[in-house]
């Protein structure tokens, strides 16, 4: 629940960072440019070196389809540990989560920065072991047992779930954007391991009993330019010849 | 400015990452054997007992049987005496069988009066997921009767228990009454 409020106080701040782009209308003569952008999310990457319970990776990609809509995807590989008071299971698996992604923001000359929200499908496919479990007993009279090892793995787990997409991407060199994401997570369906559950889910992240996970990405990208349009409604009709 | 902001809401997010659930003590885990106890001469009436104490064989201190009295009360000791018709067994999770003596009339100044019997209980165990916080528990199911390690049965003494009936050999919930013991 802390976490959760935290993750909805950082969603408040972010809005008061749209609140700034107040737009003017830009002049004629820029042109948007159009391409293709490719990213790596450097928080899962931090993570795998400070925490041994975690290693994964997350590549992004977007291509811009017109003024303002993205196509967007996500695909990466995660492997964590799960460690409970009563018990430690590793689920490792992959996702692809693919949508698009809107920019709210009116750029400046020929600014590229984006505020945007989004939307994504998201699928995995995973497995999951379960190293070892405690009995839990309200009443042990005949003392605590220790941890039981069993090692059981349970493979061919799927699911499938919808994220609503928050974030910034600012260009900060020619071409190189960083920026951040904050996803927030609706299962659709999952497959769970029969007489077990899914501790955690690649790419959506820890399960809880409900139907919500939150996630975050933190990504350097690099924009590949294809082609140039015009700004604004100049472009549209240009389309149409 | 705007840098500050963006780190400042990284920070935040890696900063949520904590354990934040524990086993909710009414989820049901682990159950006891629930034992309830009847008249002799009128099987249907409940039977109160009188200072039944309960010691598991090989255990050092008793089976406290009234929760009720605080442990740093100047009656204490009356913990571990219950004066009710019902009583929980904690059952072993990691042993098939479990050797309990219950002592009636225990703190009795008049010693013809304090009747100690034995009873042996075998069982099988099952491991089952409840949930994340609360991880695994145990269910038994007690042996059945054509089994040469019998359910239930009184070893030694056999001063007061008159007879032991079986209602439920799953013990699966302490929702429901597993035994009857008429005396």
């Amino acid at each position: 629940m802390k976490s959760t409020l935290k993750y909805i106080s950082s969603f408040f701040l972010l809005f008061s960072i749209l609140g700034w782009s107040q737009t003017t209308d830009s002049l004629p003569k820029f042109k948007d440019r159009y391409g293709l952008r490719v990213g790596i999310d450097l928080h899962r990457l931090t993570r795998s070196l400070y925490d041994k319970d975690y290693q994964g990776i997350e590549f992004t990609g977007d291509f811009r389809l017109s003024k303002r809509y993205f196509a967007a995807a996500e695909i990466g590989t995660e492997k964590r540990d799960t460690r409970e008071p009563q018990i430690n299971a590793t689920t490792r698996g992959q996702y692809l989560k693919i949508g698009f992604d809107y920019n709210t923001h009116q750029n400046w000359l020929q600014l590229e920065n984006m505020v945007n929200v989004g939307l994504r499908y998201g699928f995995s496919t995973f497995s999951q072991t379960l190293n070892s479990y405690k009995i839990y007993n309200p009443n042990p009279y005949f003392g605590n047992g220790d941890f039981i090892d069993v090692n059981r793995e349970y493979s061919g787990l799927t699911a499938h779930w919808i994220e609503t997409v928050a974030g910034i991407k600012v260009q900060v060199f020619t071409n190189v954007f960083v920026g951040f994401s904050f996803r927030l997570n609706i299962m659709i369906q999952e497959k769970d391991p029969s007489g077990f559950e899914n501790l955690y889910i690649p790419g959506y992240n820890r399960t809880y009993n409900d139907r919500f996970g939150v996630g975050f990405n933190y990504t350097v990208s690099y924009f590949l330019p294809l082609y140039k349009k015009d700004k604004g409604v100049s472009a549209e009709k240009k389309k149409k010849k | 400015m705007k840098k500050l902001l963006l780190f400042c809401i990284v920070v935040l997010s890696l900063s949520s990452c904590e354990k934040d659930d524990i086993c909710d003590p009414g989820q049901s885990t682990t159950p006891r054997l629930i034992i309830e106890f009847y008249d002799t001469n009128n099987p249907a009436v409940l039977k109160n007992l009188t200072n039944l104490y309960v010691i598991g064989e090989g255990q050092e201190e008793a089976l406290v049987l009234n929760e009720s009295i605080p442990i740093d009360s100047p009656v204490a000791e009356q913990r571990f005496l219950s004066n009710g018709n019902r009583i929980g067994l904690p059952l072993n999770t990691e042993a098939d069988q479990v050797v309990y003596n219950l002592t009636l009339n225990y703190n009795s100044p008049n010693e013809d009066l304090i009747f100690e019997d034995q009873i042996v209980i075998n069982y099988s165990r099952l491991n089952a997921y409840v949930s994340r916080a609360c991880g695994y528990k145990t269910t038994y199911k007690l042996n059945p009767p054509t089994n040469p390690l019998a359910p239930i049965t009184v070893t030694s003494g056999n001063v007061w228990i008159n007879s032991i009936e079986i209602l439920q050999s799953d013990i699966e919930t302490e929702n429901e009454i597993h035994v009857k013991i008429y005396f």
